[in-house]
């Protein structure tokens, strides 16, 4: 489980990326969403004991990410959003030097990295050095190296950022089979609706909504999108919610769609620039 | 010290590289070797001994200061560091990991010069254990330092900056291929400031190439401790 107590981060140059943030994460799959610069990253860090929060407490199963670091990172996999691979390396070389920084054995980590490497669809490029790889290869590098972390808890910033469809779904696939608890961050609303039995929504550093996906939805329920009339203007977009009967009298001259939590997030009032 | 995965990263980080891109052999090696080649003919061959050993010196600490751009590539770019802090490992295994690919991607410079400095007569079997021993100190000190100043760096282009003017600053101002006994004396006290310059005059002085001074071979000391457990203190492992 993961809880933040009153979780604060104050950067050296004054910006508040996370403000007294209460929040906790129980299932086995969670996520974070919010826009750019809502705090995901700066909470995945804290929660990772990469970055040292200003004030209040952070804990994963337990233990305290500032007290206990050492015993976090025992149980702890952690995927930095800009992870990349270097260069010559192979995905096989990638895997088993982070496996034995988690403490397995060379042989060990040798059998364990191959047999995730095929699991996420790696085998037969795992001896090539990275460099030859494609981009979504690249990144399953790091979706490999969750999967055969045998980590209790894993997060991942952004898994999926700049993966074609296929191979997004083979990591939503890895993920799916990982026996530890996962805690994602993403911006595709579709990805946390298909993934997480529970969902945070955080803006400016605080928590704006939690729950899972039909319980994010409920306010909404019943109600279409429509686009083309409406008070929220998002660019030259307006857009309203209404009930289906209601929208019918609009067919033609708008889109009616079904909501999902893209639009729980515009409801939200989060498409306001600040 | 978790030594699996020093063996592991020094893999990683040291032999791919060596058995993929061997050009870099090449790169590391074209300067000290344009170096040996003009020392010989300038000097009609006098001082080749010193071009000899001044590479072989050149090799282990260049190399060791490229651990500049590297560390900060690593760090700024491909988030390795924050990759690892989230694991079992401290600071100075990822240190010691570093240093350990380092050599091994040094080793065939190395060999060629060992080569060359018994085929010359710059050196024998008998005092390489020596000459292995300064080098060991040249390798942890200056990565030491490499890795401390890298760790505070925030963009990797004010890396390449810092590597180069360290190269000069360690490989071509220090006495290595030259007779340490030319400088005057202000200038090659300031010129101690890298652990080579000891290094060198150490080595100079075994090998009979000049004097031997024993305050090199404290300042060696030194600096060697000093500089090599510099990250141990100074380097930023998890963020503030």
């Amino acid at each position: 489980m993961i809880e933040t107590i009153q979780l604060t981060k104050v950067y050296k140059d004054g910006t508040v990326a996370l403000d007294n943030l209460n929040m906790t994460l129980s299932s086995k799959i969670s996520c974070v969403i919010g826009r750019n610069g809502a705090g995901k990253t700066t909470l995945m860090r804290i929660l990772s004991t990469q970055l040292l929060p200003t004030k209040g407490r952070a804990l994963v199963n337990g233990y305290d990410v500032v007290k206990e670091a050492k015993r976090v990172r025992k149980i702890i996999c952690s995927i930095p959003q800009e992870a990349g691979t270097a260069g010559m390396p192979s995905p096989l070389e990638h895997l088993v030097m982070y496996l034995t920084a988690r403490g397995f054995s060379i042989t060990e980590a040798i059998q364990t990295a191959r047999k995730a490497l095929k699991e996420i669809g790696l085998g037969k490029v795992m001896n090539k050095p990275t460099d030859e790889l494609s981009g979504g290869m690249k990144r399953k590098v790091f979706v490999a190296m969750a999967l055969a972390s045998n980590a209790e808890v894993v997060f991942l910033d952004e898994p999926t950022t700049g993966l074609d469809p296929v191979s997004r779904l083979e990591v939503w696939s890895a993920i799916r089979s990982m026996d530890s608890k996962v805690v994602l961050t993403t911006h595709y609303m579709e990805e946390a609706e298909a993934l997480c039995e529970e969902i945070a929504i955080i803006n400016n550093g605080k928590l704006v909504d939690k729950g899972s996906p039909s319980e994010l939805l409920e306010p909404l329920k019943g109600k279409v999108r429509v686009e083309g009339v409406g008070d929220i203007k998002i660019g030259n977009l307006r857009i309203s919610y209404m009930s289906p009967e209601e929208a019918k009298s609009l067919v033609g001259k708008v889109t009616i769609k079904p909501v999902t939590l893209e639009d729980v997030f515009i409801t939200k009032g989060l498409y306001i620039e600040d | 010290m978790k030594i699996r995965f020093i063996l592991a990263f020094s893999w990683f980080y040291g032999v791919s590289t060596l058995v993929r891109s061997p050009i870099y052999v090449l790169s590391y090696l074209a300067l000290p070797l344009s170096l040996l080649f003009f020392i010989y003919l300038v000097s009609h061959g006098t001082l080749t001994d010193f071009g000899i050993l001044g590479g072989l010196i050149s090799v282990v600490v260049s190399n060791s200061l490229s651990l500049i751009g590297d560390f900060a590539f690593f760090k700024l770019y491909l988030r390795l560091q924050d990759l690892l802090v989230a694991t079992e490992i401290g600071p100075m295994d990822y240190v010691a990991g570093l240093a350990l690919g380092n050599l091994v991607y040094s080793v065939p410079g190395i060999i060629l010069y060992v080569v060359m400095g018994m085929h010359f007569g710059v050196f024998n079997l008998a005092q390489l254990p020596v000459i292995a021993l300064v080098l060991l100190v040249l390798l942890s000190s200056s990565t030491g330092l490499s890795i401390t100043l890298a760790s505070f760096l925030k963009h990797t282009r004010h890396s390449w900056g810092l590597s180069t003017f360290m190269s000069l600053l360690f490989t071509l101002l220090p006495p290595l291929y030259y007779p340490y006994v030319i400088l005057p004396k202000p200038i090659l006290y300031a010129l101690y400031v890298s652990p080579s310059t000891a290094g060198s005059i150490v080595l100079q002085g075994y090998l009979g190439l000049a004097p031997l001074d024993p305050l090199a071979v404290w300042i060696l000391a030194v600096e060697g401790i000093a500089f090599s457990a510099l990250p141990f203190f100074a380097l930023r492992w998890r963020e503030k």
